[in-house]
């Protein structure tokens, strides 16, 4: 089986290939070393992305925002 | 109260549904719970500290008027941080010509080599999780929304789809070139802090 472009590897990464063409992935995987090299490059890279974006997500607060009365049948 | 405490699903259910029941106190608490998140997308995608205030506000606001419309189609935290990339996509479309202009103009050029095969992800751990904030930072608008709302947010590539108005081939090459790019800004910090 050939080599998937690496756009498909990085989609794969972030578990978003659907299901059918991520097993065919998987099988190519299991066979390549360069592709798996690459795939596990991809994968701790997005891992590591989330991590560095996510810790500062909590790191505060607005200033209270001018909160009015809701009103629930003003729906968008 | 920041949202470092994570409320549990039933909680949340209850909060919403009594927000959506005009429950004052309850939208407060909304607020509290996820101010800091919808703080932390408007800075990512603004780049500016008191812009980013204004829209996490602007957020909150919509967020209140429109709670009626939320039906759990989406889970709410998806819910709220759409309505604040909608906000910060509107202003960043209403940026003038002039502010444009001064973006970094490196990272929109395409590079056709090969990508690097090093593992630059190892490279993102710890001290230097700053120098990835800062060079998604540097990336152009539609890349650095697409990177925030799949890696900082958890968004899948469908609701980033969504909220960009785009197709998701097209959000998976955003993501794929952003990241491309954030991989030869960060090479080049790593030969900087080598030599």
């Amino acid at each position: 089986m050939n080599c998937f472009p690496e756009l498909t590897y990085a989609v794969y990464a972030d578990g978003e290939l659907p299901a059918e063409e991520a097993a065919q992935v998987e099988e190519h995987l299991a066979a390549c070393l360069r592709c798996r090299l690459l795939a596990d490059s991809l994968q701790v890279e997005s891992r590591a992305l989330q991590q560095a974006l996510q810790s500062e997500e909590t790191a505060s607060t607005p200033r209270p925002a001018p909160l009015q009365a809701p009103k629930p049948d003003n729906a968008r | 109260m920041s949202d470092s405490g994570r409320m549990d699903e039933s909680t949340l259910v209850a909060v919403v549904r009594r927000a959506q029941g005009g429950d004052a106190e309850a939208f407060g608490e909304i607020y509290r719970h996820y101010s800091g998140r919808v703080l932390g997308l408007c800075r990512r995608l603004l780049r500016s500290p008191e812009a980013a205030e204004d829209a996490a506000n602007e957020t909150f606001l919509r967020a209140q008027r429109a709670i009626g419309s939320f039906n759990g189609t989406v889970s709410f935290v998806t819910w709220l941080l759409s309505i604040a990339s909608h906000h910060c996509l509107d202003q960043l479309r209403h940026r003038t010509v002039e502010q444009r202009l001064m973006e970094p103009e490196w990272l929109d050029r395409q590079d056709p080599e090969a990508p690097e095969l090093t593992p630059l992800g190892q490279m993102m751990a710890g001290e230097q999780a700053l120098a990835v904030r800062d060079a998604v930072e540097a990336l152009p608008d539609q890349t650095r929304l697409a990177l925030v709302l799949c890696y900082a947010c958890g968004f899948t590539y469908e609701q980033i789809a969504e909220v960009m108005h785009l197709n998701r081939n097209h959000v998976a090459t955003l993501i794929f070139r952003g990241k491309r790019a954030l991989r030869k800004k960060l090479a080049r910090y790593g030969r900087e802090q080598e030599g």
